[in-house]
């Protein structure tokens, strides 16, 4: 059997389809000669690899030197939901070379030294709470964002993948949360609770339990008792005629909690609380998304609820790093090209303009 | 017989391009570096303009070798840029390249230096002893080592050249010009 470098390995198996690794090399090598105008070495590559990555994606170099770590490290983690075309681990890879330059410059550590005890979510959401103080009806993404940031842990939302709901946390010396920004806003909170789940979470699983144990870590976390209370109100009321009606559902959520609780972090919580049983709540959580989809399609989305329902989340980048870099840039640490890169604004930008050319 | 190679990114080139004060450099360079090996690594050497006008006059010094990144990168393995930026993470890819590139060369038995106007670069290759350019004797590293071994201590002169490179690239540091330079204790000259 052929051995292959790991990078190349891991390029091909993350962002080409083929079945087996061998017809996913030889995509990737196709790929690779229509950018670059050659065939590479698949056993000993050249550094030209770097520049195949910086033409396809727009990253800078760094996005491959921890590529490989990082893929292997969200595989033990159990990521079952790794997509084909995400680009958030090569972004991972750019963010810990920041984080790196951060500890040669400054003496810091993640202050965030909470360890989920066991895999009951609820109760491990109630217990961070409470020795946090978080105490917000509704966690917002930018409630928690703010949080983490104080704790030392770096928060991104950034555009890395159209199709799944996912973001990645690298936990460890260089911890750091990355949300997919094309999401939208009201489930940014659920989304930076649940990647927060797997950060605390340390201990050994089967495959589905510290997802599972993410989901309802990241639900009950985002949902205090009290408006807990009132999405149960909601649901009875509505059943009352027998069937759930999804518009009248969703329309009613995002009324009382002015668009900060998506309707499907509402439906896990019902379920979880057992006023739904599996079956039926996955059908309501399918037909949230076809609803959503074709709202999303519509040429004129009249309700203010609406539209900020389908608000995508805004791109951000940890303040905190970002004015790191930003200084070592103003004293002459590293160039204001390097301080580009670290901010990836190439990248940013690329997306930016490939956006406005295709709707979402 | 390679005399030695001068590894040398863009910018130092690109200031001294429309620069009157280009002459004089060419003339010192003939003087005291005729037949080195001068290698430009970085985007702008596909720009027609640097390629011409620039190529001609440094083709009657040098033996000049123009190298876009992608050209320079195929040369080096992965794991040398790899560990090149696990040690350095301050340094952009065209500083990562002229390094990558020049330490490739030593270890391939060049004499070799390097010329660049970016701290961070010339930081990180003290470190790998890879040695700034010297003439007359003088340390160089980029274009300020230049200007200042050209005006033999006359501080007017060399603010003024700097004022002019600085219409077109302001990070030159104006407050270095006329200072005097660094005498070379390289071994390898």
């Amino acid at each position: 059997m052929q051995h292959f470098h790991p990078l190349i390995k891991a390029l091909a198996s993350s962002f080409y389809e083929g079945g087996s690794l061998e017809k996913q090399i030889e995509a990737f090598l196709k790929d690779f000669e229509d950018v670059t105008g050659y065939r590479i070495d698949v056993q000993n590559p050249d550094a030209g690899i770097f520049w195949f990555v910086r033409e396809k994606w727009k990253l800078p170099f760094d996005a491959l030197i921890h590529f490989v770590e990082l893929k292997e490290t969200l595989r033990k983690k159990k990521y079952r939901n790794l997509k084909k075309d995400s680009v958030g681990i090569l972004i991972g890879s750019v963010i810990i070379q920041g984080l790196r330059l951060f500890e040669k410059e400054i003496n810091f550590k993640p202050s965030l030294d909470y360890k989920a005890e066991s895999l009951d979510g609820k109760n491990e959401a109630r217990k961070f709470k409470e020795r946090y103080s978080l105490n917000q009806e509704i966690l917002t993404f930018e409630i928690l964002r703010d949080f983490l940031e104080k704790k030392g842990v770096p928060v991104f939302a950034l555009p890395i993948d159209r199709q799944s709901e996912e973001g990645i946390c690298n936990p460890g010396r260089y911890a750091f949360i990355i949300i997919n920004s094309y999401k939208p806003k009201p489930l940014g909170g659920f989304l930076l609770a649940h990647e927060l789940g797997h950060l605390i979470f340390d201990g050994e699983t089967s495959d589905d339990e510290e997802e599972n144990f993410a989901n309802k870590f990241g639900t009950y976390l985002v949902i205090s008792p009290s408006v807990g209370e009132q999405i149960k109100a909601i649901c009875k009321k509505l059943c009352f005629r027998e069937k759930l009606n999804i518009h009248n559902f969703i329309s009613r959520i995002c009324g009382e909690f002015s668009c900060k609780l998506h309707p499907k972090t509402a439906l896990s919580f019902l379920l979880y609380e057992g006023f739904l049983d599996f079956e039926t709540f996955k059908a309501l959580q399918q037909n949230i998304e076809r609803y959503i989809k074709r709202q999303e399609k519509a040429k004129k989305i009249r309700a203010e609820w609406l539209k900020n329902l389908l608000q995508p989340i805004e791109i951000y980048i940890s303040d905190r790093y970002k004015r790191f870099i930003k200084a070592l840039s103003q004293q002459g640490k590293i160039s204001e090209k390097r301080k580009k890169e670290l901010l990836l604004e190439d990248y940013l930008q690329w997306m930016k303009e490939s956006s406005a050319a295709i709707p979402l | 017989m390679d005399e030695g190679v001068i590894c040398c990114d863009t910018t130092v080139i690109i200031n001294f391009k429309q620069c009157k004060i280009s002459r004089l450099i060419l003339k010192l360079c003939e003087r005291h570096l005729k037949g080195c090996r001068l290698v430009i690594v970085g985007r702008e050497v596909k720009d027609a303009i640097l390629r011409e006008q620039i190529f001609e006059n440094l083709n009657r010094v040098f033996i000049v070798e123009l190298l876009p990144p992608l050209n320079a990168l195929r040369k080096l393995i992965s794991d040398e840029i790899i560990d090149l930026l696990l040690r350095f993470p301050e340094l952009d890819e065209g500083e990562l390249a002229l390094i990558a590139y020049a330490r490739h060369l030593r270890e391939k038995g060049c004499k070799v230096c390097f010329l660049s106007d970016d701290k961070q670069a010339r930081n990180a290759g003290h470190q790998l002893n890879l040695n700034p350019c010297c003439l007359k004797g003088i340390s160089i590293g980029g274009t300020i080592g230049i200007i200042n071994s050209l005006s033999n201590g006359k501080r007017k002169f060399a603010q003024r050249v700097v004022k002019r490179i600085r219409k077109r690239n302001n990070r030159i540091p104006i407050n270095l010009a006329g200072k005097p330079p660094n005498p070379c204790n390289d071994s390898h000259c």
